[in-house]
């Protein structure tokens, strides 16, 4: 038994936090979010160089062939730092979703585009009207005349405003389902961009009658096969989310920890009162969990039992949508003002933290799922 | 023990309800319910309407142009006005410097300020705390020397909730050096047109201007501008923070915002496409929120009821902010929840962006939902933090 880091591992983390060290402080991250996208591009370029976009792959397709266990010390580091590279969206999203659905030549064509070129794809995972549940298609594929056309809403589809192209899933009456690739550039549907809380980008998309060509399928399958293998990707990214929240969490109890410790009040440091030292300890047993149950569901992607691997994951998401939530308002409360002022790095640590906890499925989609598997 | 209201009551009630509908535009009414901003102007002109029926005073003595009205009467009122999304009345003037200057105010202090404030042609803020003086509002190092009749005041004020519309900011200052530091504080109202004066913006997480830095630099103070006397301003403080802590309840405000949350639970689905509000998960937080709610509302209603018999509010009064300030943070969490991936987009930075090419999703009531949330996080922080609301509760009340 070993769940510690390796020497591979803590390599990846110990380059990762130079990296960030080196190019994205909170004022240089502040200075890259208000300028124009092109200083965020320049980032990404060069943090590639260190191989973060291969690590997940196969080397057959051009990647390090890293395990679970590297990926997700690497996104870790990305939550403490708060990457504004859309990674778990723009890599790893898509690049699963070509793993487990395409072909071998398309995958090792497309593998390669996103790993080695700058090829960006953006996977339509969230539609209206079905909260978190992504198995859950309403967006359609149907044949007139011998052309294909789709008609459907996607939302909150992440990286999408930087992505050459799209992954739109969609269903047809006989219950096949197509992964269609849409060119971003087309202006024959709706898209609005927006905003998230944390600072990043969604796009929101309605398509009314929009005609795409056979070409464009780059999968077509059953639907029941279509739910097992998205239910193992997004078991995937679940778990990456849950790692990048554990960074995030543990940079808020640090930071905390910073703030009692110098921050004076009735002439002593506010960590001198017995409420807050409490508070503090009880913070630091709930990111330490954090850790375990991280560990555990590692230790379930690789053992194979797909309903260990659901309850394991489901219970990463409940504790970052729970118990990690309320740490994180602590932080921000223990600030006082300074926690709810924007200047501060603490509120954005905050903000990410409260769209990680709600992406993929919040404490309650997560409860059910687990009730549901372990059913005896 | 009943809580049935008088015939009288129900006439003002129905008064009220009648002064709502006329004078609530459709629009005014929209943008209270979906959080957005509203303006200085909208605010101002909604205050001088209720002014004008005499409702923005009820609390004030007739003498000084108020309507004193029984506690019975004001719970009605706070009611009838956070039920129907009007614009929350800025507590600076009407409900903070103006009992103080009724209580301590000289003739002349009252005869100039009390009409404006009731007008509200003058708009007031709270200078108090200091970068280095939150908590422990007594360290403040704000100093004002006397010279001749003037003091000249030299600090920083920060967090000073929208200092940017006010014309006068009633503020805390060290007079005096001696003795334990609580006894050499000053209250004195300032001219926020005077020279010596920057007011800075502090951007809070959800991206809103609603606080601010104030720097003074030798400001010069009329010395007539202090009130009570030199080196007893603590007394004054804590006389205001006593209705600050009442006031901060938000009792109407939370009974509104969960009844907003019950109609969002009846068109939102749950992950099954079954009605939220039938979702068991979902159903049984929503009504432990609803019983701690009502006891709260039951708690503030003894309060008041004491209050009509003639028994001031004492330190218990800090339970209302410590439970009230969690309560409005659990309802836009559990908002939060209900609009699912609607509520976590950024409202702010979406306004001011192009909005051309736009398909509209999002239905209206998710506006604004990440930014509520996020932004009531100040509720257990402001007006005394909630740790220290239980200080005083352990020390005051249980004898701690
Ligand atoms: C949105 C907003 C609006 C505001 N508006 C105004 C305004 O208009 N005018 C004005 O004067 N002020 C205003 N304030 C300031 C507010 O009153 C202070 O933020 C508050 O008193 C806390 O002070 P602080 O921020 O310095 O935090 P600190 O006092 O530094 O406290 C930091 C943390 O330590 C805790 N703590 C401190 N002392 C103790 C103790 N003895 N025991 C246990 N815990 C302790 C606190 O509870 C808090 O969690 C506003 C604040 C906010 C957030």
């Amino acid at each position: 038994m070993n769940l510690s880091l390796n020497e591979e591992q803590l390599l990846i983390k110990n380059s990762a936090e130079k990296f960030f060290l080196d190019n994205l402080s909170f004022e240089q991250r502040n200075k890259i979010l208000t300028s124009d996208g092109k200083l965020c591009e320049d980032l990404i370029l060069k943090s590639k160089e260190l191989g973060w976009y291969g690590l997940p792959f196969d080397q057959k397709f051009g990647g390090l062939g890293g395990n679970i266990t590297d990926v997700m010390t690497l996104i870790e580091t990305f939550g403490a730092s708060l990457h504004i590279d859309p990674y778990i969206f723009s890599l790893l999203l898509p690049g699963k979703i070509i793993e487990h659905f395409f072909d071998e030549d398309k995958k090792s064509h497309y593998l390669d585009k996103i790993i080695n070129d700058n090829i960006k794809l953006a996977y339509c995972f969230a539609e209206p009207n079905i909260r978190f549940d992504i198995h859950k298609l309403n967006c359609k594929v149907y044949l007139e005349e011998n052309k294909y056309f789709l008609k459907g809403k996607k939302m909150l589809v992440l990286a999408a405003d930087r992505a050459n192209s799209i992954i739109v899933p969609a269903i047809d009456k006989d219950k096949n389902v197509y992964l269609v690739k849409i060119d971003n550039t087309s202006k024959n549907f709706l898209s609005n961009k927006y905003k998230i809380i944390d600072d990043s980008d969604a796009v929101d998309y309605e398509f009314d009658g929009f005609e795409f060509n056979e070409n464009d399928i780059l999968v077509k399958l059953n639907y029941e096969e279509y739910k097992k293998k998205i239910s193992i990707i997004f078991d995937y990214l679940t778990l990456a989310v849950c790692s990048e929240a554990l960074g995030v969490i543990e940079k808020m109890y640090k930071l905390t920890l910073e703030y009692v410790k110098t921050r004076e009040q009735f002439g002593k440091r506010i960590g001198d009162f017995q409420v807050i030292q409490h508070r503090m300890v009880e913070m630091y047993i709930i990111k330490e969990e954090m850790r375990s149950l991280n560990c555990s569901a590692q230790v379930s992607f690789s053992n194979n039992d797909p309903k260990e691997r659901i309850k394991s994951i489901s219970l990463n998401k409940i504790f970052l949508d729970t118990k990690a939530k309320e740490a994180a308002q602590d932080c921000i409360q223990l600030h006082g003002g300074m926690g709810v002022a924007n200047e501060m790095s603490i509120g954005h640590f905050f903000k990410k933290l409260t769209f990680l906890s709600m992406l993929f499925g919040d404490s309650d989609y997560h409860y059910k799922r687990y009730e549901l598997v372990d059913k005896i | 023990m009943n809580i049935e209201f008088s015939k009288d009551d129900l006439e003002f009630q129905q008064k009220v309800r009648n002064f709502i509908s006329k004078n609530l535009s459709n629009e005014l009414r929209n943008k209270v319910a979906n959080g957005s901003e509203i303006s200085k102007e909208e605010i101002i002109s909604w205050q001088k309407a209720l002014h004008k029926e005499n409702l923005f005073a009820p609390g004030w003595k007739k003498e000084f142009g108020g309507a004193e009205l029984s506690a019975s009467k004001r719970y009605i009122l706070d009611q009838e006005l956070a039920l129907a999304d009007t614009p929350t009345i800025i507590p600076f003037g009407v409900t903070m410097i103006g009992p103080v200057l009724m209580h301590y105010g000289t003739p002349k202090q009252q005869s100039f300020f009390l009409p404006k404030i009731l007008n509200s042609d003058h708009w007031w803020c709270q200078g108090y705390s200091e970068p280095g003086s939150g908590s422990d509002l007594a360290s403040l190092k704000t100093k004002a020397i006397l010279k001749g009749d003037k003091y000249i005041i030299n600090g920083t004020k920060t967090w000073t909730t929208l200092a940017q519309y006010a014309d006068w900011m009633f503020c805390l200052v060290r007079t005096s050096f001696e003795g334990k530091p609580q006894e050499g504080i000053s209250f004195i109202m300032i001219d926020m047109k005077t020279k010596g004066i920057t007011v800075d913006p502090i951007i809070t997480l959800d991206g809103a201007h609603e606080i601010n830095t104030v720097y003074l630099e030798d400001v010069e103070v009329p010395r007539e501008n202090i009130i009570f006397e030199e080196n007893k301003g603590w007394t004054v403080a804590k006389f205001l923070l006593s209705h600050e802590r009442t006031s901060i309840a938000a009792v109407g405000k939370s009974i509104s915002a969960v009844k907003k949350l019950k109609q969002i639970a009846n068109i939102e689905l749950n992950n099954e496409g079954s009605l939220l509000i039938t979702d068991k998960r979902f159903r049984d937080r929503l009504t432990t929120l609803e019983m701690d709610l009502k006891a709260l509302e039951f708690t503030e209603l003894r309060i008041l009821s004491e209050e009509n018999k003639g028994v001031a509010p004492g330190p218990e009064a800090s339970l209302l902010k410590i439970r009230g300030s969690e309560i409005q943070q659990r309802i836009t969490e559990l908002t939060m929840n209900a609009v699912g991936y609607y509520g976590i987009s950024n409202d702010l930075a979406n306004s001011n962006a192009d909005r051309s090419n736009s398909n509209q999703f999002r239905p209206d009531y998710s506006q604004n939902t990440a930014a509520n949330y996020l932004n009531m996080r100040k509720t257990t922080i402001y007006g005394g933090s909630n740790e220290i609301q239980k200080n005083i509760l352990s020390k005051m009340v249980l004898g701690l």
